[in-house]
């Protein structure tokens, strides 16, 4: 099972305009639209990506629902497309958003491509508003410390309202947990 | 040059020559091969080393009627089995009896070390029951925080409860590692739920209070699940508030030092100078990390 949260912030400002999507499947995706650069880039990919989702056979693989999306935009609008299971991500990230992945008290940058998961792995993906003013080890120490998606987002908030209060940029990010099915028992 | 025509005697001394001077080669090659490895070899070894700790710290009232704080390192002498142990506790002040719980926590945190560094469940809930002790003694009547790092090797758990700090210092740069258990925090989630921005958060002054503390019943201790890894030079520097209230902690790798206690020495030194007027009890522990033994 994959435990999540998102975060979407307009950060003070009128419009939020960057976008964010998880849909729950067999294998969840994830997707994120960094708007805030171009509002036509950040209609067209969010058009793109909900016209496939909607269209999408149960169990299209992520090549197919990557190639359908990439047809629809252009090739400057920064978007980032995931498919996450118990075992396994995969990630496709365009312009300024990125991921990290947390495993034994590490914490490494997530690249395009295909990650086997296990157990307990934290994952965060984000735009660059929302990581700009916190370093890697910020990012790992919530992640060490918390016990849900929620909280860990919940910790990396704080640390940027301390900086500068959320305000100026929009800022969007979903944190995201490995749980092996085996340790939730139902009494 | 024909060889043939030589004399057996310079024919054989050639020989001998080019046979010594390929054996001089391969020599050389050989040792040189060797090196290569050795020095490999050391290398991999001197990774293998586990981190030593270099430790000190300073304990000040301030301009306190008394010290509130509390400070507790584990002995080194067996830091090879136990990992070390450090940890500041800072009486709530305010309320009664902030100094006896304080020392009351190191107390007891002596009398259970050593416990087994992964056992973090264990730990949480012997650090839980310290501050149900707390409370059935002094019924809320006074509190204490508490930050408490265990390093064992490359790694570390840290147990905060309160707001008292855990900085990392790294190529640098400071890091307060544990979230404080104080309302600002809880404003800031509330605020931020809302889509709002977060100045209201920071205005009321009274959002320092704590939410939880040593001395609550079902204290929530904020731990790591997973240790930390540390780095070779990594500094960590376990504090009451009345040291980053003196020196914002984004300050605080400027006075790291060669070592833990020239590196305390200027910490405390600097608080000193500033000889603010309010200037609470300052406690600090610092921990230098590194692969060779100080």
């Amino acid at each position: 099972m994959i435990e999540s949260y998102s975060f979407c912030h307009s950060g003070g400002l009128e419009a939020y305009l960057d976008k964010v999507y998880v849909s729950y499947g067999i294998e969840t995706y994830v997707t994120i639209v960094n708007g805030m650069n171009d509002v036509d880039s950040c209609a067209r990919v969010s058009k793109a990506i909900l016209n496939v989702f909607d269209s999408k056979a149960e169990n299209a693989d992520f090549k197919s629902v990557s190639a359908e999306i990439s047809k629809k935009v252009k090739s400057t609008d920064e978007y980032l497309l995931v498919s996450i299971d118990d075992s396994r991500i995969i990630t496709e990230q365009h312009g300024d958003v990125k991921g990290y992945l947390i495993r034994d008290g590490s914490i490494v940058r997530i690249t395009n491509g295909l990650i086997n998961l296990h157990n307990e792995d934290r994952i965060i993906f984000a735009t660059g508003r929302f990581l700009d003013k916190l370093s890697e080890e910020m990012i790992l120490i919530d992640a060490l410390t918390s016990l849900s998606a929620e909280e860990w987002m919940d910790f990396l908030v704080c640390r940027i309202s301390e900086i500068n209060m959320l305000s100026g940029n929009n800022r969007s990010a979903v944190t995201l947990i490995v749980r092996n099915t085996e340790d939730i028992k139902l009494v | 040059m024909n060889i043939a025509v030589l004399p057996t005697e310079s024919r054989i001394a050639l020989y001998v020559l080019g046979l010594l001077v390929i054996a001089v080669l391969f020599s050389f090659v050989w040792i040189l091969l060797f090196i290569i490895k050795y020095a490999k070899h050391v290398r991999t070894e001197d990774e293998k080393l586990p981190l030593f700790a270099d430790v000190a710290y300073f304990y000040e009232k301030g301009k306190r009627e008394r010290q509130e704080d509390s400070v507790y390192i584990s002995s080194l002498d067996k830091y090879t089995t136990n990992g070390i142990l450090a940890c500041v506790s800072d009486g709530m002040g305010g309320l009664k009896y902030g100094k006896e719980i304080s020392k009351s926590i190191v107390d007891d945190l002596d009398k259970i070390f050593p416990f087994p560094f992964n056992d973090v469940e264990n730990t949480v809930s012997k650090i839980t029951r310290i501050s149900t002790e707390i409370f059935r003694r002094y019924g809320r009547r006074g509190g204490a925080t508490l930050a408490l790092v265990h390093i064992f090797k490359d790694r570390m758990h840290i147990y905060s409860v309160g707001d008292s700090n855990i900085i990392l210092v790294r190529n640098d740069r400071a890091t307060v590692l544990n979230q404080k258990q104080n309302y600002y925090n809880i404003l800031v989630k509330d605020l931020a739920n809302c889509g709002l921005t977060t100045e209201e958060a920071y205005l009321n002054k009274k959002s320092r209070a704590l939410t939880d503390f040593m001395g609550n019943v079902n204290t929530r201790v904020m731990n790591t699940n997973v240790p930390f890894n540390l780095l070779p030079g990594d500094t960590i520097i376990i504090c009451s508030d009345g040291v980053t209230d003196a020196i914002p902690y984004d300050k605080l790798p400027i006075y790291v030092g060669l070592n833990a206690k020239r590196t305390a020495d200027e910490i405390k030194l600097n608080i000193r100078q500033k000889n603010l007027s309010k200037q609470d009890n300052y406690s600090c522990i610092v921990v230098k990390l590194d692969r060779y033994n100080f």
